[in-house]
């Protein structure tokens, strides 16, 4: 595993600790007993199972963030150097922290003033209870204080780092710490003794609530020892674990030993308070050191085999990972007026906790992941948090735009719709590759070609149904994603059902709606000879008498232009007949005609321009006739002596193969080549002739186009 | 057949190239939404179920089978009622557009729809107007069975109040069924619906007591939240557990969520 995939698992478990933190915060209007105006409100549905849940990620969230912060700092301090280092923080650390509080403060205030309004009545807000003194240095820090407890870790850890070298000349020191490291992180002693230092410091304290684990300083300037020692040992471990990087595979390794250590531990944490309430002060005597104990191990060991189980299963770089890794920042720095605010306005729902707590969760994360994507992502919020701002669309559908509309400006009147470039890919498949293709006025177009050619896609593209990859498509003068433009073409597709319970008038009628002027349903009909199926439900006709009725759905809007996908299939030769009848006379009435088809015939009959489609190209396109030609070539096989080569030279011979003892010719006139055969060689067995079919056709053809 | 007639109203120049009279639009949302309703009409599988099961439900269990209950607590027989009402308003939105939309997207017809120059979002209001006719129609069936049978003691104000609340609640359930539609293939989609529909209706707690755990989760339903603004609009006290303005602001929350996820789907579905 190289670095840069530690960078993403580690990355990966800062933004689960920030947001473990939102959950937690979330969780806190709903501890049992806590005493009001303590947190913006006090929920009226409270539930121990959130506190004792709350208590337990609480234990280890703000370490494992220290931690990982710890060995970033080593990793921005070996690649920036000391000035760089300082830059970079000043930046995203320092920034954020004096910002934030002058923005996040007042909305903090103003929610928790709305909560003790709800809890205590408005009269409160009047006649403020006296406050208590303030003791030197107190300021409201708020859960910026981790920025700030941050910035003095690094200078410590940096002043420190200083002495050190200075001091360590010859590197003895280093090489003894690092080898302590190296022991500790190669077995479990890392997380047994990490502990030690802030359970001494937690022990002595005066004020130590069990809820609380290592104070949360956020309401004085003055460095707290506790917290100092407590996350201080957190960076310093990131911060030596970077110097020897490679003991992230212990850790790896070790990850389900220290989930079972963290379990015991945590165990061990809730027996030894039993009895006593989570806000209630750790009890004095044995308990208190047996519940300092637990409370490093459990802390460390969660940490580590959190960063464990993250160095196994997310070291791949993923999209969604590192978005949220990205967003994480700013969710945390501006989480706690929005988490407040709804657990306020949910405060006195006569709810169960175990709908308005996934409900507070679920709305803050709703507005939060919604205020990252479009305010600071983009802008240059996402760019002092993160070190980069993300463009909020990408930028080549506004150059795709640009030139859709220069397009529909250039066409002419006389092309009512246009493929120009289209490319269409379904997945890995390229379904149309590169195309140009144009419908004049008042011509009939047969689209020609083997099926899967690309034939049903690119009349997709011309009625909207499908967007190019690629190209443009016009119709009528413009994108057919616009009602105007369809309102002047008729269609009928393969492979549709219309309403099954209608009845064919009904249909008509409906159909027609859409058309600023359409024809009524019996003329309709009348012209399409389906009157006898008027008050037939669609879904009781045969085949062929669907595909009539979608003919005359498809020209009862009056069309300028008409899209008929394979029109025939299904057809008895008289109905046929009858449609072809139809499309002539349209035709001559000046509508324009695009028409799929793979029987030769059918374009032959009607068709003023065919276009062969094959493997998603145009491979051929030309008058009737010169289709013809192409197709009229006939296949000539015998068992013959006669050479390849000098039957090649024969007039209308295109080609010939040999093919063991048979020779194959291909030939125009295969009349007089047979004949030419058999006087050259009268031991000429086992003749044959066949046509090409319109598949040899294309076959050749895209042969040739290859 | 006079065919040469029929063809010169056929060329280009008889064609209005102008924009589509607001008249013909109007028009047009309307023959879109007679039709829907006559197809789901002439649907049986669809339109016997949601005529008739109500009523016969509420004959059976809200009338015969809890008639000792009701004696001891009249509220109940009209908590009850408006019970079946709600069951009879989800129908059609929930399994009638969840089904037909996931049949009609299997047979390309929405894919006609959106290549034929249909009106915008016509589909969709013909089959909001669909369940909501039907909605009506269940609601005054009950009403008239509980008022012929001697059962209920409604003004015609509330009834009206009741049929109005019940077709515009039914909306959000279209939505739920939309966003089944969208997904669900057509031989699914019965099944997945009626995996929404069913659990719905008994966990909602409109037919009879849940046991207490249960009892929280009512809220997660929007079948309960529609009967809360039923119960409500019929004036009937007691069998109010949540104000109606919030019943009323989940319902739109879901209508808008699921409506708004059903429409990207579709909108996705090229």
């Amino acid at each position: 595993m190289n670095t840069e995939n530690r960078v993403h698992a580690l990355d990966a478990v800062r933004a689960f600790a920030l947001l473990l933190g939102v959950a937690f915060h979330a969780a806190i209007s709903f501890v049992p007993g806590m005493p009001p105006g303590v947190w913006a409100i006090a929920d009226n549905s409270p539930s121990a199972a959130i506190a004792n849940v709350a208590f337990v990620a609480h234990l280890f969230r703000m370490t494992l963030f220290f931690f990982i912060a710890g060995y970033f700092a080593r990793l921005l301090f070996q690649r920036r150097g000391l000035g760089g280092f300082w830059a970079n923080r000043s930046q995203r650390i320092l920034v954020p922290l004096i910002v934030g509080w002058i923005v996040l403060f007042p909305a903090i205030s103003a929610v928790w003033l709305w909560g003790i309004a709800k809890t205590f009545g408005p009269a409160v807000l009047a006649n403020p209870p006296p406050r208590p003194a303030q003791p030197f240095g107190a300021f409201p820090l708020t859960h910026l204080w981790f920025l700030y407890y941050l910035m003095l870790l690094y200078v410590i850890v940096l002043a420190a780092r200083t002495v050190v070298v200075a001091a360590d000349r010859n590197g003895r020191v280093r090489a003894a710490v690092d080898k302590a490291v190296r022991a500790s992180l190669n077995g479990y002693w890392a997380a047994l003794l990490l502990g030690v230092p802030v359970a001494l410091c937690l022990n002595a304290r005066e004020q130590w609530t069990i809820f609380q684990g290592i104070p949360t300083p956020d309401s004085n300037l003055i460095p707290q020892l506790a917290s100092l020692v407590g996350y201080g040992v957190a960076v310093l471990l990131g911060w030596l674990l970077h110097r020897q990087a490679d003991l992230l595979a212990s850790i790896q390794k070790r990850w389900i030993g220290h989930l079972v250590l963290a379990a015991v531990a945590t165990a061990a944490c809730f027996w030894a308070v039993r009895g006593h309430g989570l806000l209630s002060p750790v009890p004095r005597g044995a308990a208190r050191v047996e519940f300092a104990l637990a409370f490093g191990v459990a802390s460390w060991s969660w940490v580590l085999a959190i960063t464990g189980f993250a160095l196994q299963f997310f070291s791949q770089e993923s999209r969604v990972r590192r978005y949220v890794a990205d967003s994480s920042y700013w969710l945390y720095l501006a989480h706690l007026p929005i988490v407040a605010a709804f657990q306020v306005w949910v405060g006195r729902w006569p709810l169960h906790w175990s709908v308005k707590y996934p409900l507070v969760l679920g709305l803050s994360l709703a507005v939060l992941f919604a205020s990252y994507h479009l305010l600071v992502r983009p802008t240059f919020i996402g760019k002092v948090l993160n070190g980069r701002k993300y463009p909020l669309r990408a930028p080549r559908n506004t150059a795709r735009a640009a030139v859709a509309t220069i397009a529909a400006a250039a066409s002419t009147n006389s092309v009512v719709a246009e493929l120009r470039g289209a490319t269409k890919r379904f997945g890995k498949v390229v379904a149309l590759d590169n195309v140009d293709l144009q419908v004049k006025r008042g011509e009939l177009l047969a689209v020609l070609g083997p099926n899967g050619a690309g034939k049903t896609t690119a009349i997709g593209l011309w009625l909207g149904l499908l967007a190019p990859d690629q190209g443009t498509v016009t119709l009528m003068g413009g994108p057919p994603s616009e009602i105007e433009r369809r309102r002047r073409v008729g269609v009928m597709m393969q492979e549709v059902e219309l309403g099954r319970e209608m009845r064919v008038r009904e249909l008509l009628e409906l159909t027609g709606s859409y058309y600023p002027n359409p024809l009524t349903p019996a003329q309709a009909m009348e012209l399409t000879r389906t009157t006898p199926l008027a008050s037939r439900r669609y879904s009781k006709l045969s085949g062929g008498q669907k595909r009539q009725v979608q003919f005359a759905l498809a020209l009862c809007g009056r069309p300028e232009l008409l899209f008929l996908d394979e029109p025939t299939v299904g057809l008895d030769v008289q109905s046929r007949e009858a449609m072809w009848a139809a499309i002539r006379e349209l035709i001559a009435r000046g509508c324009s005609i695009v028409l799929t088809t793979h029987y030769l015939e059918e374009a032959e009959a009607l068709a003023d321009r065919v276009v062969v489609l094959a493997k998603s190209r145009v491979i051929a396109s030309g008058s009737v006739d010169e289709m013809r030609s192409i197709v009229a070539r006939r296949q000539i096989i015998c068992e013959t002596q006669i050479a390849a080569e000098t039957a090649r030279e024969w007039p209308g011979v295109v080609d010939a193969q040999r093919d063991g003892q048979r020779l194959r010719i291909t030939a125009f006139d295969a009349e007089a080549v047979v004949r030419r055969l058999l006087d050259a060689d009268h031991q000429l067995k086992n003749l044959e002739v066949r046509q090409a079919g319109l598949a040899e056709a294309f076959t050749e053809l895209t042969k040739e186009a290859a | 057949m006079n065919t040469s007639v029929t063809l010169t109203s056929l060329a280009p120049e008889a064609a209005v190239i102008a924009p589509m009279p607001p008249s013909r639009l109007v028009y047009s949302y309307f023959v879109e939404a007679k039709y829907e309703f006559l197809k789901m009409l002439r649907t049986p599988a669809f339109s016997a179920p949601v005529l008739v099961l109500p009523v016969v439900m509420y004959l059976m269990f809200g009338l015969l089978m809890s008639r000792d209950a009701v004696a001891a607590n009249p509220g109940l027989g009209t908590y009850l009622f408006c019970g079946y009402a709600v069951f009879g308003a989800t129908f059609p939105g929930l399994l009638g557009i969840g089904i037909s939309v996931a049949l009609e997207r299997d047979a390309g017809f929405l894919k006609l729809k959106r290549a034929l120059p249909a009106p915008p979002g016509a589909y969709l209001l013909a089959k909001m107007l669909m369940a909501m006719l039907f909605a009506a129609i269940t609601t005054t069936s009950l009403v008239i069975t509980a008022a012929l049978l001697g059962k209920l003691s409604l003004s015609v104000p509330q009834a009206a109040a009741l049929t109005a609340t019940l077709m515009i609640g039914t909306l959000p359930m279209c939505a739920i069924g939309l966003l089944i539609g969208s997904y669900a293939t057509g031989s699914a989609a019965p099944a997945v619906a009626n995996l929404v529909f069913l659990p719905m209706m008994w966990l909602s707690g409109l037919f009879f007591p849940l046991p207490a755990f249960m009892q929280k989760w009512v809220v997660v339903w929007p079948a309960f939240h529609l009967d809360q603004l039923a119960v409500a609009a019929v004036g009937l006290k007691g069998f109010r557990f949540m104000p109606p303005l919030m019943c009323l602001g989940v319902l739109a929350g879901v209508t808008v969520l699921f409506g708004g996820l059903a429409l990207r789907r579709l909108a996705q579905a090229k």
